[in-house]
Protein backbone atom coordinates (compact mmCIF):
# COMPACT_ATOMS: atom_id res chain seq x y z
CA UNK A 1 0.00 0.00 0.00
CA UNK A 2 1.55 3.25 -1.13
CA UNK A 3 1.62 5.73 2.01
CA UNK A 4 -0.03 8.29 -0.50
CA UNK A 5 -1.89 8.34 -3.52
CA UNK A 6 -3.11 10.96 -5.30
CA UNK A 7 -5.55 10.83 -8.32
CA UNK A 8 -6.78 14.00 -10.59
CA UNK A 9 -6.18 15.94 -7.37
CA UNK A 10 -6.91 19.66 -7.95
CA UNK A 11 -8.16 22.83 -5.82
CA UNK A 12 -9.08 25.66 -6.52
CA UNK A 13 -9.26 29.13 -4.51
CA UNK A 14 -12.57 31.16 -6.12
CA UNK A 15 -10.21 31.88 -9.53
CA UNK A 16 -6.67 30.33 -8.54
CA UNK A 17 -5.88 26.85 -9.08
CA UNK A 18 -3.37 26.31 -6.73
CA UNK A 19 -3.13 22.72 -8.26
CA UNK A 20 -4.30 21.09 -11.36
CA UNK A 21 -5.11 17.96 -11.63
CA UNK A 22 -1.84 16.60 -9.97
CA UNK A 23 -1.92 12.18 -9.87
CA UNK A 24 1.60 10.67 -7.87
CA UNK A 25 1.96 8.19 -5.11
CA UNK A 26 4.57 8.70 -2.10
CA UNK A 27 6.18 5.13 -1.10
CA UNK A 28 7.43 3.67 1.62
CA UNK A 29 10.76 4.64 3.14
CA UNK A 30 12.26 6.94 0.66
CA UNK A 31 12.66 10.85 0.95
CA UNK A 32 11.22 12.62 -1.61
CA UNK A 33 12.04 16.21 -2.65
CA UNK A 34 8.88 18.50 -3.50
CA UNK A 35 10.16 20.95 -5.58
CA UNK A 36 8.92 24.12 -7.23
CA UNK A 37 8.75 27.76 -7.49
CA UNK A 38 7.18 30.17 -4.85
CA UNK A 39 3.45 29.70 -5.50
CA UNK A 40 4.10 26.12 -7.37
CA UNK A 41 1.63 24.82 -5.00
CA UNK A 42 3.84 22.73 -2.88
CA UNK A 43 2.06 23.95 0.33
CA UNK A 44 -1.28 23.72 -0.43
CA UNK A 45 -0.50 20.15 -1.85
CA UNK A 46 1.00 18.81 1.84
CA UNK A 47 -1.97 20.98 3.59
CA UNK A 48 -4.05 18.47 1.09
CA UNK A 49 -2.35 15.54 2.59
CA UNK A 50 -2.30 16.61 5.86
CA UNK A 51 -5.98 17.19 6.02
CA UNK A 52 -5.58 20.77 7.06
CA UNK A 53 -7.85 22.04 3.76
CA UNK A 54 -9.89 19.64 1.52
CA UNK A 55 -9.94 19.28 -2.49
CA UNK A 56 -12.37 21.06 -5.01
CA UNK A 57 -11.57 17.50 -6.96
CA UNK A 58 -9.90 14.22 -7.34
CA UNK A 59 -9.11 11.19 -4.42
CA UNK A 60 -6.45 11.53 -1.79
CA UNK A 61 -6.04 8.44 -0.04
CA UNK A 62 -3.21 8.73 3.18
CA UNK A 63 -2.35 5.24 4.70
CA UNK A 64 -5.08 3.98 2.43
CA UNK A 65 -7.82 6.61 4.01
CA UNK A 66 -9.20 9.77 3.36
CA UNK A 67 -7.52 11.93 5.46
CA UNK A 68 -9.52 14.64 6.15
CA UNK A 69 -10.51 14.53 9.89
CA UNK A 70 -9.11 11.13 10.00
CA UNK A 71 -7.56 10.74 13.68
CA UNK A 72 -5.83 7.24 12.61
CA UNK A 73 -4.24 8.22 9.53
CA UNK A 74 -2.87 11.73 10.64
CA UNK A 75 -1.32 10.47 13.66
CA UNK A 76 1.00 8.80 11.70
CA UNK A 77 1.93 12.10 9.98
CA UNK A 78 4.28 15.11 11.13
CA UNK A 79 3.89 18.79 9.25
CA UNK A 80 6.88 20.99 9.99
CA UNK A 81 5.63 24.33 7.92
CA UNK A 82 8.25 27.17 8.24
CA UNK A 83 4.70 29.34 8.71
CA UNK A 84 4.12 27.90 11.68
CA UNK A 85 2.35 29.60 14.75
CA UNK A 86 2.76 29.03 18.33
CA UNK A 87 0.37 30.42 21.31
CA UNK A 88 1.70 33.15 23.01
CA UNK A 89 1.73 31.57 26.44
CA UNK A 90 4.05 28.71 25.27
CA UNK A 91 7.62 27.74 26.70
CA UNK A 92 10.04 25.47 24.44
CA UNK A 93 9.84 23.17 26.95
CA UNK A 94 5.68 23.11 26.68
CA UNK A 95 5.81 22.42 22.89
CA UNK A 96 8.07 19.44 23.33
CA UNK A 97 5.99 17.89 26.21
CA UNK A 98 2.99 18.31 24.01
CA UNK A 99 5.04 16.64 20.80
CA UNK A 100 5.69 13.96 23.40
CA UNK A 101 2.43 12.86 24.04
CA UNK A 102 1.03 13.80 20.57
CA UNK A 103 3.55 11.47 18.48
CA UNK A 104 2.84 7.93 19.05
CA UNK A 105 6.58 7.37 18.02
CA UNK A 106 8.34 10.55 19.82
CA UNK A 107 11.61 9.71 21.04
CA UNK A 108 12.81 11.74 23.70
CA UNK A 109 16.13 11.38 24.04
CA UNK A 110 16.43 12.30 20.75
CA UNK A 111 14.54 15.72 21.40
CA UNK A 112 16.56 16.02 23.85
CA UNK A 113 19.88 15.87 22.29
CA UNK A 114 18.69 17.88 19.16
CA UNK A 115 17.43 20.60 21.76
CA UNK A 116 21.02 20.58 22.86
CA UNK A 117 22.51 20.32 19.08
CA UNK A 118 20.40 22.80 18.47
CA UNK A 119 21.58 25.09 21.50
CA UNK A 120 17.54 25.73 22.28
CA UNK A 121 16.88 27.54 25.40
CA UNK A 122 13.97 25.18 26.87
CA UNK A 123 12.59 27.82 29.19
CA UNK A 124 12.15 30.37 26.57
CA UNK A 125 9.04 31.89 25.06
CA UNK A 126 8.92 30.42 22.15
CA UNK A 127 7.43 33.40 20.54
CA UNK A 128 10.70 35.19 21.36
CA UNK A 129 12.75 32.58 19.50
CA UNK A 130 15.02 34.02 16.70
CA UNK A 131 13.63 33.18 12.94
CA UNK A 132 16.85 30.32 13.42
CA UNK A 133 15.55 29.18 16.94
CA UNK A 134 12.08 28.86 15.84
CA UNK A 135 13.20 26.69 12.81
CA UNK A 136 15.51 24.67 15.25
CA UNK A 137 12.35 24.04 17.20
CA UNK A 138 10.26 22.93 14.42
CA UNK A 139 12.97 20.37 12.59
CA UNK A 140 13.56 18.78 16.15
CA UNK A 141 10.17 18.24 16.02
CA UNK A 142 10.00 16.76 13.09
CA UNK A 143 12.83 14.15 13.30
CA UNK A 144 11.98 13.05 16.92
CA UNK A 145 8.49 12.44 16.35
CA UNK A 146 9.56 9.73 13.84
CA UNK A 147 6.61 9.89 12.03
CA UNK A 148 5.97 7.18 8.79
CA UNK A 149 5.64 10.11 7.10
CA UNK A 150 6.88 13.04 7.82
CA UNK A 151 7.12 16.58 5.95
CA UNK A 152 9.22 19.45 6.22
CA UNK A 153 7.96 22.39 4.24
CA UNK A 154 10.91 25.05 3.95
CA UNK A 155 11.68 23.95 7.57
CA UNK A 156 15.22 26.01 8.29
CA UNK A 157 14.40 29.73 6.92
CA UNK A 158 16.89 31.71 9.38
CA UNK A 159 19.25 28.64 9.91
CA UNK A 160 22.84 28.85 8.96
CA UNK A 161 24.82 26.38 7.22
CA UNK A 162 25.65 24.74 10.49
CA UNK A 163 22.70 24.22 11.67
CA UNK A 164 21.66 23.17 8.22
CA UNK A 165 23.84 20.59 7.97
CA UNK A 166 23.72 19.50 11.18
CA UNK A 167 19.71 18.96 10.18
CA UNK A 168 20.89 16.97 6.78
CA UNK A 169 23.06 14.68 8.69
CA UNK A 170 20.76 14.02 11.87
CA UNK A 171 17.78 13.30 9.04
CA UNK A 172 20.04 10.73 7.03
CA UNK A 173 21.61 8.80 10.20
CA UNK A 174 18.08 8.48 11.83
CA UNK A 175 16.51 7.50 8.52
CA UNK A 176 18.79 5.14 7.75
CA UNK A 177 17.83 3.50 11.27
CA UNK A 178 14.19 4.27 11.49
CA UNK A 179 13.31 4.35 7.70
CA UNK A 180 10.01 6.26 6.79
CA UNK A 181 8.83 8.19 4.19
CA UNK A 182 10.09 12.01 4.42
CA UNK A 183 9.49 15.09 2.19
CA UNK A 184 11.60 17.54 1.83
CA UNK A 185 10.08 20.73 0.38
CA UNK A 186 12.32 23.55 -0.33
CA UNK A 187 14.28 25.93 -2.45
CA UNK A 188 17.67 24.93 -1.72
CA UNK A 189 18.13 22.31 -4.12
CA UNK A 190 21.89 21.48 -4.30
CA UNK A 191 22.24 21.40 -0.76
CA UNK A 192 19.49 18.47 -0.52
CA UNK A 193 20.43 16.54 -4.21
CA UNK A 194 22.26 13.75 -2.28
CA UNK A 195 19.91 13.38 0.11
CA UNK A 196 16.25 13.10 -2.24
CA UNK A 197 15.76 9.80 -3.41
CA UNK A 198 13.07 11.19 -5.98
CA UNK A 199 11.87 14.36 -7.34
CA UNK A 200 8.68 15.57 -7.65
CA UNK A 201 8.42 18.88 -9.21
CA UNK A 202 5.41 21.44 -9.36
CA UNK A 203 4.86 24.06 -11.81
CA UNK A 204 1.87 26.40 -11.30
CA UNK A 205 0.08 24.05 -9.34
CA UNK A 206 0.98 21.21 -12.32
CA UNK A 207 3.16 18.23 -11.48
CA UNK A 208 5.54 18.50 -14.18
CA UNK A 209 8.61 16.01 -13.12
CA UNK A 210 8.22 12.80 -11.25
CA UNK A 211 10.92 10.89 -11.12
CA UNK A 212 14.06 9.67 -9.24
CA UNK A 213 16.82 11.41 -9.00
CA UNK A 214 19.74 9.50 -10.35
CA UNK A 215 17.33 8.75 -13.65
CA UNK A 216 17.02 12.27 -13.77
CA UNK A 217 20.76 13.07 -13.62
CA UNK A 218 20.95 10.55 -16.71
CA UNK A 219 18.39 12.28 -18.24
CA UNK A 220 19.24 16.01 -18.28
CA UNK A 221 22.57 16.68 -19.90
CA UNK A 222 24.34 19.81 -21.13
CA UNK A 223 25.93 19.16 -24.55
CA UNK A 224 28.49 21.91 -25.34
CA UNK A 225 29.88 22.01 -29.26
CA UNK A 226 30.42 23.35 -32.55
CA UNK A 227 26.44 24.49 -33.18
CA UNK A 228 25.94 21.90 -36.27
CA UNK A 229 27.30 19.14 -34.58
CA UNK A 230 25.33 20.30 -31.71
CA UNK A 231 22.19 20.48 -33.40
CA UNK A 232 22.65 17.11 -35.50
CA UNK A 233 22.71 15.74 -32.05
CA UNK A 234 19.91 17.27 -30.29
CA UNK A 235 16.88 15.88 -33.06
CA UNK A 236 14.97 13.60 -31.13
CA UNK A 237 15.76 15.20 -27.78
CA UNK A 238 13.66 17.78 -25.82
CA UNK A 239 16.16 21.20 -25.65
CA UNK A 240 15.46 22.87 -22.52
CA UNK A 241 18.34 25.10 -22.72
CA UNK A 242 20.35 26.82 -25.91
CA UNK A 243 22.80 29.92 -25.59
CA UNK A 244 25.25 30.32 -28.17
CA UNK A 245 28.75 32.01 -28.38
CA UNK A 246 29.76 32.14 -31.70
CA UNK A 247 30.08 28.80 -33.56
CA UNK A 248 30.11 27.50 -30.21
CA UNK A 249 26.38 26.64 -28.78
CA UNK A 250 25.73 24.78 -25.19
CA UNK A 251 22.49 23.19 -24.76
CA UNK A 252 21.06 21.56 -22.31
CA UNK A 253 19.04 18.13 -23.53
CA UNK A 254 16.39 15.86 -21.80
CA UNK A 255 16.25 12.33 -23.29
CA UNK A 256 17.97 9.02 -23.28
CA UNK A 257 21.81 8.67 -23.53
CA UNK A 258 23.24 5.21 -23.78
CA UNK A 259 26.43 4.18 -24.26
CA UNK A 260 26.27 4.41 -28.26
CA UNK A 261 25.09 7.94 -27.64
CA UNK A 262 27.69 8.84 -25.56
CA UNK A 263 30.48 7.76 -28.26
CA UNK A 264 28.38 9.15 -30.94
CA UNK A 265 28.64 12.85 -28.64
CA UNK A 266 32.53 12.21 -28.54
CA UNK A 267 33.20 11.65 -32.34
CA UNK A 268 30.99 15.04 -32.93
CA UNK A 269 33.87 16.74 -30.65
CA UNK A 270 30.45 17.12 -28.42
CA UNK A 271 31.32 17.72 -24.92
CA UNK A 272 28.64 15.91 -22.80
CA UNK A 273 27.90 16.34 -18.96
CA UNK A 274 25.43 15.58 -16.53
CA UNK A 275 23.98 18.57 -15.02
CA UNK A 276 23.25 19.67 -11.24
CA UNK A 277 19.59 18.67 -9.88
CA UNK A 278 19.51 22.46 -9.06
CA UNK A 279 20.29 23.23 -12.78
CA UNK A 280 17.66 20.12 -14.06
CA UNK A 281 14.92 21.83 -11.99
CA UNK A 282 15.88 25.23 -13.09
CA UNK A 283 16.24 24.09 -17.03
CA UNK A 284 12.35 22.15 -16.33
CA UNK A 285 11.12 25.37 -15.40
CA UNK A 286 12.15 28.01 -17.30
CA UNK A 287 11.51 26.14 -20.35
CA UNK A 288 7.83 25.63 -19.95
CA UNK A 289 7.40 28.91 -19.03
CA UNK A 290 8.45 29.46 -22.25
CA UNK A 291 6.07 27.35 -23.94
CA UNK A 292 3.58 29.79 -23.02
CA UNK B 1 -10.55 9.31 25.00
CA UNK B 2 -6.76 9.59 26.14
CA UNK B 3 -6.18 11.50 22.50
CA UNK B 4 -8.11 14.14 23.92
CA UNK B 5 -6.94 14.04 27.26
CA UNK B 6 -3.62 14.61 25.38
CA UNK B 7 -5.02 16.90 23.42
CA UNK B 8 -6.94 18.90 26.59
CA UNK B 9 -2.92 19.55 27.46
CA UNK B 10 -2.49 21.67 24.33
CA UNK B 11 -4.54 23.94 26.80
CA UNK B 12 -3.49 23.05 30.04
CA UNK B 13 0.42 22.91 29.78
CA UNK B 14 0.67 26.98 30.29
CA UNK B 15 -1.25 26.39 32.78
CA UNK B 16 0.55 29.35 35.05
CA UNK B 17 -1.05 31.76 32.82
CA UNK B 18 -3.99 30.08 32.14
CA UNK B 19 -4.93 30.31 36.23
CA UNK B 20 -2.68 32.91 37.16
CA UNK B 21 -4.29 35.98 34.83
CA UNK B 22 -7.86 35.39 35.78
CA UNK B 23 -7.80 34.49 39.45
CA UNK B 24 -4.66 37.16 39.99
CA UNK B 25 -7.03 39.94 38.51
CA UNK B 26 -9.57 38.94 40.74
CA UNK B 27 -7.67 38.38 43.77
CA UNK B 28 -5.74 42.03 42.89
CA UNK B 29 -9.32 43.42 42.29
CA UNK B 30 -11.13 41.55 46.28
CA UNK B 31 -7.54 43.26 47.88
CA UNK B 32 -8.77 47.06 46.22
CA UNK B 33 -12.55 46.76 47.16
CA UNK B 34 -11.60 45.70 50.19
CA UNK B 35 -9.39 48.47 50.87
CA UNK B 36 -11.81 51.19 49.48
CA UNK B 37 -14.96 50.07 51.33
CA UNK B 38 -12.97 49.61 54.84
CA UNK B 39 -12.47 52.99 54.34
CA UNK B 40 -15.87 54.33 53.43
CA UNK B 41 -17.82 52.30 55.55
CA UNK B 42 -19.35 54.83 57.70
CA UNK B 43 -19.95 57.02 55.03
CA UNK B 44 -22.43 54.43 52.76
CA UNK B 45 -23.71 52.00 55.27
CA UNK B 46 -25.92 49.29 53.61
CA UNK B 47 -24.59 49.61 50.33
CA UNK B 48 -20.91 47.35 50.81
CA UNK B 49 -21.59 44.43 47.61
CA UNK B 50 -19.63 44.90 44.69
CA UNK B 51 -19.29 43.09 41.26
CA UNK B 52 -15.71 42.92 41.48
CA UNK B 53 -15.87 39.60 40.66
CA UNK B 54 -17.38 39.49 37.09
CA UNK B 55 -13.02 40.40 36.44
CA UNK B 56 -12.77 36.83 36.72
CA UNK B 57 -15.62 35.95 34.46
CA UNK B 58 -14.48 38.36 31.90
CA UNK B 59 -10.49 37.06 32.21
CA UNK B 60 -11.89 33.56 31.71
CA UNK B 61 -13.67 34.09 28.65
CA UNK B 62 -10.81 35.84 26.76
CA UNK B 63 -8.93 33.78 27.98
CA UNK B 64 -10.94 30.73 26.34
CA UNK B 65 -11.71 32.84 23.10
CA UNK B 66 -7.76 33.14 22.69
CA UNK B 67 -7.39 29.45 23.30
CA UNK B 68 -9.16 28.55 19.82
CA UNK B 69 -7.56 31.54 17.71
CA UNK B 70 -4.05 29.97 19.13
CA UNK B 71 -4.15 26.96 19.88
CA UNK B 72 -6.70 25.56 16.75
CA UNK B 73 -3.88 26.22 14.17
CA UNK B 74 -1.09 24.80 16.42
CA UNK B 75 -2.85 21.21 17.33
CA UNK B 76 -4.23 21.46 13.36
CA UNK B 77 -0.38 21.27 12.54
CA UNK B 78 0.83 18.59 14.89
CA UNK B 79 -1.97 16.54 13.08
CA UNK B 80 -4.69 16.59 15.65
CA UNK B 81 -8.22 16.61 13.56
CA UNK B 82 -10.85 19.74 14.57
CA UNK B 83 -13.34 17.15 16.07
CA UNK B 84 -10.85 15.93 18.63
CA UNK B 85 -9.59 19.31 19.44
CA UNK B 86 -13.17 20.94 20.03
CA UNK B 87 -14.11 18.04 22.38
CA UNK B 88 -10.86 18.50 24.55
CA UNK B 89 -11.56 22.05 24.29
CA UNK B 90 -15.16 21.27 25.65
CA UNK B 91 -13.67 19.24 28.06
CA UNK B 92 -11.28 21.36 29.49
CA UNK B 93 -14.07 24.21 30.34
CA UNK B 94 -16.54 21.73 31.80
CA UNK B 95 -13.99 20.83 34.17
CA UNK B 96 -12.58 24.55 34.47
CA UNK B 97 -15.94 25.50 35.18
CA UNK B 98 -16.66 23.38 38.23
CA UNK B 99 -13.05 23.50 39.86
CA UNK B 100 -13.92 27.35 39.59
CA UNK B 101 -17.31 26.83 40.78
CA UNK B 102 -16.39 24.76 44.21
CA UNK B 103 -13.37 27.73 44.40
CA UNK B 104 -15.80 30.49 44.64
CA UNK B 105 -18.22 28.32 46.72
CA UNK B 106 -15.22 27.68 48.72
CA UNK B 107 -14.39 31.71 48.91
CA UNK B 108 -17.79 32.42 49.31
CA UNK B 109 -18.05 30.18 53.06
CA UNK B 110 -14.98 32.31 54.19
CA UNK B 111 -16.91 35.20 53.59
CA UNK B 112 -19.35 34.34 55.34
CA UNK B 113 -17.27 33.21 58.40
CA UNK B 114 -15.16 36.22 58.23
CA UNK B 115 -18.61 38.47 57.99
CA UNK B 116 -17.69 39.90 54.71
CA UNK B 117 -14.12 39.80 55.42
CA UNK B 118 -14.38 41.78 58.65
CA UNK B 119 -16.24 44.84 56.86
CA UNK B 120 -19.29 43.19 55.96
CA UNK B 121 -17.91 43.35 51.84
CA UNK B 122 -20.25 41.36 49.69
CA UNK B 123 -17.83 40.28 47.04
CA UNK B 124 -19.14 36.59 46.75
CA UNK B 125 -22.09 36.48 48.01
CA UNK B 126 -23.94 39.27 46.05
CA UNK B 127 -27.33 39.63 46.40
CA UNK B 128 -29.61 37.18 44.29
CA UNK B 129 -26.62 35.35 43.67
CA UNK B 130 -26.20 34.19 46.79
CA UNK B 131 -28.35 30.94 47.23
CA UNK B 132 -29.10 28.77 50.13
CA UNK B 133 -27.99 25.47 48.61
CA UNK B 134 -24.36 24.36 48.45
CA UNK B 135 -24.49 22.42 45.45
CA UNK B 136 -27.13 25.16 43.53
CA UNK B 137 -24.24 27.64 44.79
CA UNK B 138 -21.38 25.82 43.10
CA UNK B 139 -23.41 25.54 39.88
CA UNK B 140 -24.80 29.35 40.41
CA UNK B 141 -20.95 30.44 40.35
CA UNK B 142 -20.11 27.55 37.33
CA UNK B 143 -22.80 28.18 34.80
CA UNK B 144 -21.77 31.80 33.86
CA UNK B 145 -18.39 30.36 33.19
CA UNK B 146 -20.03 28.03 30.64
CA UNK B 147 -22.00 30.74 29.21
CA UNK B 148 -19.45 33.35 28.73
CA UNK B 149 -16.61 31.28 27.69
CA UNK B 150 -18.75 29.40 24.97
CA UNK B 151 -20.39 32.39 23.25
CA UNK B 152 -16.27 33.59 23.49
CA UNK B 153 -15.40 30.09 21.49
CA UNK B 154 -18.19 30.37 18.93
CA UNK B 155 -17.19 33.70 18.02
CA UNK B 156 -13.25 32.62 18.05
CA UNK B 157 -14.46 29.68 15.73
CA UNK B 158 -16.42 31.92 13.66
CA UNK B 159 -13.23 34.51 13.17
CA UNK B 160 -10.66 31.20 12.70
CA UNK B 161 -13.42 30.13 9.99
CA UNK B 162 -14.46 33.06 8.04
CA UNK B 163 -12.07 35.90 9.26
CA UNK B 164 -12.23 39.55 10.35
CA UNK B 165 -15.03 40.11 8.19
CA UNK B 166 -16.81 37.45 8.58
CA UNK B 167 -16.96 37.71 12.23
CA UNK B 168 -18.21 41.75 12.44
CA UNK B 169 -20.44 41.13 9.75
CA UNK B 170 -22.35 37.89 12.38
CA UNK B 171 -22.04 40.58 15.24
CA UNK B 172 -23.95 43.28 12.80
CA UNK B 173 -26.09 41.30 11.75
CA UNK B 174 -26.77 39.98 15.42
CA UNK B 175 -27.26 43.76 16.39
CA UNK B 176 -29.82 44.33 13.55
CA UNK B 177 -31.92 41.11 14.93
CA UNK B 178 -31.59 42.07 18.28
CA UNK B 179 -32.48 45.87 17.80
CA UNK B 180 -35.65 44.80 15.65
CA UNK B 181 -36.64 42.38 18.05
CA UNK B 182 -36.54 44.68 20.90
CA UNK B 183 -38.31 47.38 18.93
CA UNK B 184 -40.88 44.94 17.91
CA UNK B 185 -41.51 44.55 21.68
CA UNK B 186 -41.57 48.10 22.21
CA UNK B 187 -43.87 48.96 19.30
CA UNK B 188 -46.47 45.92 20.24
CA UNK B 189 -45.96 46.95 24.37
CA UNK B 190 -44.51 43.63 25.31
CA UNK B 191 -42.29 44.81 27.87
CA UNK B 192 -44.59 44.14 30.66
CA UNK B 193 -45.07 40.65 29.81
CA UNK B 194 -41.51 39.93 29.53
CA UNK B 195 -40.64 41.26 32.91
CA UNK B 196 -43.30 39.10 34.07
CA UNK B 197 -42.10 35.81 32.66
CA UNK B 198 -38.70 36.85 33.75
CA UNK B 199 -39.87 37.57 37.18
CA UNK B 200 -42.06 34.47 37.43
CA UNK B 201 -38.95 32.21 36.44
CA UNK B 202 -37.40 30.25 39.11
CA UNK B 203 -33.97 31.43 40.36
CA UNK B 204 -32.29 27.94 39.53
CA UNK B 205 -33.52 28.15 36.01
CA UNK B 206 -32.28 32.41 35.76
CA UNK B 207 -29.18 31.51 37.13
CA UNK B 208 -28.40 27.85 36.01
CA UNK B 209 -31.40 26.57 33.70
CA UNK B 210 -31.32 28.95 31.07
CA UNK B 211 -27.54 30.55 30.63
CA UNK B 212 -26.40 26.36 30.68
CA UNK B 213 -29.28 25.92 27.53
CA UNK B 214 -27.52 28.60 25.71
CA UNK B 215 -23.99 27.81 26.52
CA UNK B 216 -24.94 24.05 25.36
CA UNK B 217 -26.01 25.64 21.95
CA UNK B 218 -23.00 28.02 21.62
CA UNK B 219 -21.15 24.61 22.44
CA UNK B 220 -22.82 22.70 19.55
CA UNK B 221 -22.59 25.84 16.92
CA UNK B 222 -18.80 25.93 17.75
CA UNK B 223 -18.50 21.91 16.69
CA UNK B 224 -20.66 22.33 13.35
CA UNK B 225 -18.24 25.58 12.45
CA UNK B 226 -14.95 24.61 13.51
CA UNK B 227 -15.27 20.79 11.44
CA UNK B 228 -14.57 22.85 8.41
CA UNK B 229 -12.90 25.34 9.67
CA UNK B 230 -8.98 25.99 8.35
CA UNK B 231 -6.09 27.28 10.27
Amino acid sequence: MSVVAANGLTKRYRDVTALDNVSFTLEENAIYGLLGRNGAGKTTLMQLITGQTSATSGSLELFGEHPYENERALMKVVFIKESQKYPTAYKVKHVLSLARHLFPNWDDDFAQSLVDDFNLPRGRDVRKLSRGMTSALGVTIGLAARAPLTFFDEPYLGLDAVARQLFYDRLLADYSEHPRTVVLSTHLIDEVADLIEHVLLLDRGKLVLDADTDELRGEVMDATGPVEAVDDFSTGREVLHREQLGGVVRVTLRGSFDNAERMRAKKLAIDLEPVSLQQAVVRLTMERKTDR
Amino acid sequence: MNRILDVARLHTVAWVNQLLWPWGIMAASLVVNILIFASIDEAAPGKTSTGGLSSLYIVSAIVAGVSISQVFPFALGMGVTRRTFYLATVLVNLVQALVYGVLLYLLNLIEGGTNGFGIGLHFFRIPYIDVSNGLLQILVYAVPFLFLNFLCIFAAVWYVRFGTNGLFATAAVTIVVFGLLGALITWQGWWGDVWHWLSTQHQASLLVGWPALVAALAALGGMAAIRRANA
